[in-house]
Parts: structure tokens; sequence; C-alpha cells
């Protein structure tokens, strides 16, 4: 997929665990290691909101588009 | 729960058709069995064989030297061992497949009871159902049966059959979209 999900160097910067990020945003562990890996198909706009609030950061922190 | 008991009695139906199936299959064969070992006991059972049906496109009713009624000619007893065998191991095969038949739709009617009904297994089943019912339509669609004093043959196309088959795949196709829509569903995070 062409879009990347650095959701990690965002946790890395932030010396944040994925299970603290899971918990402040309201979604499972198992459904942030799907974001995590790029599996996902969509994301809501009130979780990317969340993970923005969360990291302090801008989407464009995580995501990030390559031209495949 | 209205819906739970629907499903319930589907799931309920479809063990009642698959005992109905096995007992069918020990008929057959106990009949097949005793066929063999005394005829005569069945020199009264005549088989009928409905020609007229507009779904037969072709048949073909033979005598060999002989005026007797093809009411006479037809009878269980004076069936070719042959052709005796062809017919039996056409039921068995039959039975199996309605049975495989109904166990997979079994299968799909206890994922929707576990709402898991937009799985990749429900398509699949669908998908075999279609296999199964095309095999038990070409498996019938022949008919040949030789007795002593003549015989009978005839290519018959079960439109219910074909239409089921369809049907099936057609369900297959439906519940591939689901699954896809679910899967996009569960991926949306």
């Amino acid at each position: 997929m062409s879009i990347i999900v650095n959701l990690d160097v965002m946790l890395e910067k932030r010396s944040m665990k994925s299970n603290e990020l899971a918990d402040i945003v309201g979604i499972t562990t198992a459904n942030l290691s799907i974001l995590k890996t790029g599996k996902a198909k969509a994301i809501r706009f009130s979780t990317l909101e969340a993970i923005c609030k969360a990291l302090d950061c801008q989407p464009a922190d995580i995501l990030e588009f390559v031209e495949d | 729960m209205t819906k739970n008991r629907l499903l319930n009695i589907a799931i309920t139906l479809c063990k009642m058709t698959k005992m109905i199936f096995i007992l069918l299959f020990i008929g057959f064969t106990v009949i097949f069995i005793h066929l063999q070992i005394d005829r005569s006991f069945y020199s009264s059972q005549k088989i009928s064989i409905n020609t007229n049906s507009k779904n037969y496109i072709s048949t073909t009713k033979w005598k060999a030297n002989t005026n007797e009624d093809y009411n006479k000619i037809f009878t269980v007893d004076k069936l070719k061992t042959g052709s005796l065998y062809v017919m039996y191991l056409k039921l068995a095969l039959g039975l199996i497949l309605l049975f495989l038949c109904v166990k997979e739709f079994q299968k799909v009617m206890e994922s929707v009871k576990g709402i898991e009904t937009f799985g990749e297994n429900n398509v699949l089943s669908f998908r075999r159902i279609g296999r199964l019912i095309l095999a038990y339509a070409i498996l019938t669609s022949y008919t040949s049966m030789s007795f002593e004093n003549g015989g009978f043959s005839g290519v018959y196309i079960s439109f219910t059959s074909l239409f089921l088959v369809l049907f099936a795949f057609i369900m297959a196709e439906i519940f591939k979209e689901g699954f896809l829509i679910k899967q996009e569903n569960d991926l949306t995070i």
C-alpha cells in the first residue's frame, strides 16, 4: 500500500508504549497493531484525532504517501 | 429470538433430512442385496417411466421379439444385473451428493447462528452446494435400463436442479460481497 503509517516512529519519539496509546485512544491493542503493520483499510477521523491528541502531533507525522 | 428459533428449526430440519438420507441409503442397499438373493419377490413391482414429462429431451423404448406389454417388461425382477448395479450406484451417489449438500447448508445455518454470517467459509459452502447440485443434475440426467425383454433410455434435464445451481452460485457471490464489506469494516480503525 502506498500510504505508510509511521506510528512506531512517533511512539519512539514520545517514548510511549503501544499499550499506553491504545488505552488513551480507546482502541484495542489488536487494532493498533493492524494500524501499525499497515493492514488497515481505513482510519476514522475520530481515531486519527485521538492519536494526534495523544502523541501531540499532526496527521502528516503519522501518515506518509509513497509512490508504488 | 424469532431469528434464532427459525435458525434452530432449519438446523433441526437439516439434521432430520441427513438422517432420512442415511436411512434411505441403508434401505436401498438392503433392497439391492435382497434383489440379488430373491428376485421373484419383486415380480409384481413395476418400474413406471414417465416418458411424457417435458423435461425429457430424448427417450427410447425397445422390445425384443415379444408381444408383451411394456408394463410386463419393465418390472424390477427382470432388470439386468448390469443395469441394477448402475441404478444402485446412481441412487447411492445421488444420495451422497444430496447428503453433502444438506451438510453444507447446515454449516451455513450454524455460522449464521454464531453471528459469523459473512465469513469466507460461507462463500466456499455455497460454491460447494452449487457444484454438488450440478453434479447431481448431471448424474440424474441420463437414465438407461435394460430388462430381459426390452429396455429404456432417456436424457432428462432437471430445470429445478439447474435453477438451484444458479441460485447457489448467486448466493456465493452475494456472500462474497458481504465478506468484502465486513473485512473492510473490520479493518477500519
